[in-house]
């Protein structure tokens, strides 16, 4: 059979289809979703993709990270307003392959935000795996950000929050974050606060809570931290 | 010639929807899940009807399973590139229709090895395509094609329109045409009558 003669895999039977999409990658799940509502209909109904792991990173460039079920294939898309990096595929590692994809929008932090969007929907993904945010890398889209990841995700299992510059004064968004988002196992709290008064929320029942030791934080909040392990760092 | 002895030496009958039938290796068809389910232990009495299914298609279907007999127990899905020269001919020699039917009949025959080296082999038309190019593959119409056909479309239905509207005011016409001799013939019998009515009146 010739495979690159047109093939109707769309009409083929659910579980030869299924079974289809357990042999592809998670970038060309997407993009096969893309092609169609039909397809993204039935992309959906897969029960395999809410298995997927699924990272999001706030930084300088804008992060989607996706791991299979045999987490050999590591699929990673990165934000660029750069035209000529466009589509530009980076690979490596042999038996664990990680692969980068380029994806070029004249606002990143729009497209990053409508493909985020688009995968949580076809992974049928209500929480996300890991979430990095770099909180003085993007500041004034911090808020915007913090709403759409507010709207579009019910929790986040390991949270990771830092900030490049000691003295960015990020205490605010920081808050606003932790008031908004829930977190279920562990928190990276790495952001340097300035407020001895900080107000955020301090995420209850986590398995770990990782905090910078010269955290403003009051007594009382201390007080309320029940983790099941707290790591104070330098 | 069935029964539902264990022995691989045993044949059964498979019917296809031709009406034909041909005999199977009791160890070929225990590669089916849905066979091992119906028949492996209650056996069957006569020939098994795979009547959605044609002979050419089955028997393609059963020659990998009486290949694939001795193979070790199939233990998930086996990269392309693993595949053996006598696998690849088997699927190279298929075409895209037999392909599909093969595809039919094993998922229905839940022969999991065969379905899964198919399916991997559908997948491998999609790797590291982009969106337009899976589209190509998928032979589905694109976006500018789909506008392209709907003003088609729309065109097609405006002059349909219009002949409409002009056959409309042309049957119209006609009606008007038809019409009148037939009002002024009654009119002219009312005059002849009401006239023959004044003189019988009159008199």
């Amino acid at each position: 059979m010739d495979i690159l003669k047109p093939f109707p895999i769309l009409r083929l039977p659910f579980l030869a289809l299924e079974e289809v999409f357990k042999a592809m990658v998670p970038f060309e799940i997407i993009n096969l979703s893309m092609i169609s509502k039909r397809a993204k209909a039935i992309t959906k109904q897969m029960n395999f993709c809410p298995k997927y792991f699924i990272r999001l990173c706030i930084d300088e460039t804008l992060v989607i990270e996706m791991h299979g079920t045999n987490r050999l294939v590591s699929c990673t898309y990165l934000m660029t307003s750069d035209k000529q990096m466009d589509g530009k595929i980076e690979e490596y590692g042999n038996v664990y392959i990680t692969r980068s994809v380029y994806k070029y929008s004249t606002d990143p932090i729009e497209e990053w935000k409508q493909l985020s969007k688009h995968i949580l929907e076809i992974f049928k993904k209500l929480t996300i795996d890991v979430l990095t945010l770099h909180m003085d890398a993007l500041v004034d889209q911090n808020i915007s950000i913090i709403d759409f990841l507010r709207t579009n995700v019910k929790s986040v299992d390991l949270c990771y929050l830092f900030q490049w510059e000691e003295e960015n004064d990020v205490d605010d968004h920081a808050a606003y974050l932790l008031s908004n988002l829930k977190v279920n196992d562990e928190l990276n709290f790495y952001v340097n606060i300035k407020n001895d008064n900080f107000n955020g929320k301090i995420p209850k029942n986590l398995k770990e809570l990782h905090i910078l030791t010269r955290i403003g934080l009051a007594y009382e909040k201390l007080l309320e931290i029940d983790s099941f392990l707290m790591k104070l760092m330098r | 010639m069935t029964s539902p002895a264990s022995s691989s030496e045993v044949k059964y009958l498979i019917e296809s929807s031709e009406g034909n039938t041909f005999d199977v290796s009791g160890a070929a068809l225990r590669q089916s899940n849905t066979f091992n389910a119906m028949f492996l232990n209650i056996g069957a009495d006569g020939p098994i009807p795979f009547t959605d299914y044609n002979e050419a298609t089955l028997k393609k279907v059963f020659e990998y399973c009486e290949h694939s007999v001795n193979e070790e127990n199939y233990s998930g899905p086996k990269h392309q590139d693993d595949l053996s020269k006598w696998d690849l001919n088997f699927f190279n020699e298929m075409d895209q229709k037999m392909f599909i039917d093969v595809i039919n009949a094993s998922n229905f025959l839940d022969i999991e090895r065969l379905t899964s080296y198919c399916c991997e082999r559908i997948a491998r038309m999609l790797r590291g395509k982009n969106t337009q190019e899976m589209i190509k593959v998928i032979t589905l119409p694109t976006a500018e094609e789909l506008e392209a056909k709907q003003k088609v479309e729309e065109k097609k239905a405006a002059a349909a329109k219009k002949v409409a509207e002009k056959a409309a005011e042309t049957a119209e016409k006609t009606e008007t045409l038809e019409e009148l001799p037939v009002q002024q013939l009654v009119q002219t019998t009312r005059n002849k009558l009401t006239r023959k009515y004044l003189s019988f009146s009159n008199e």
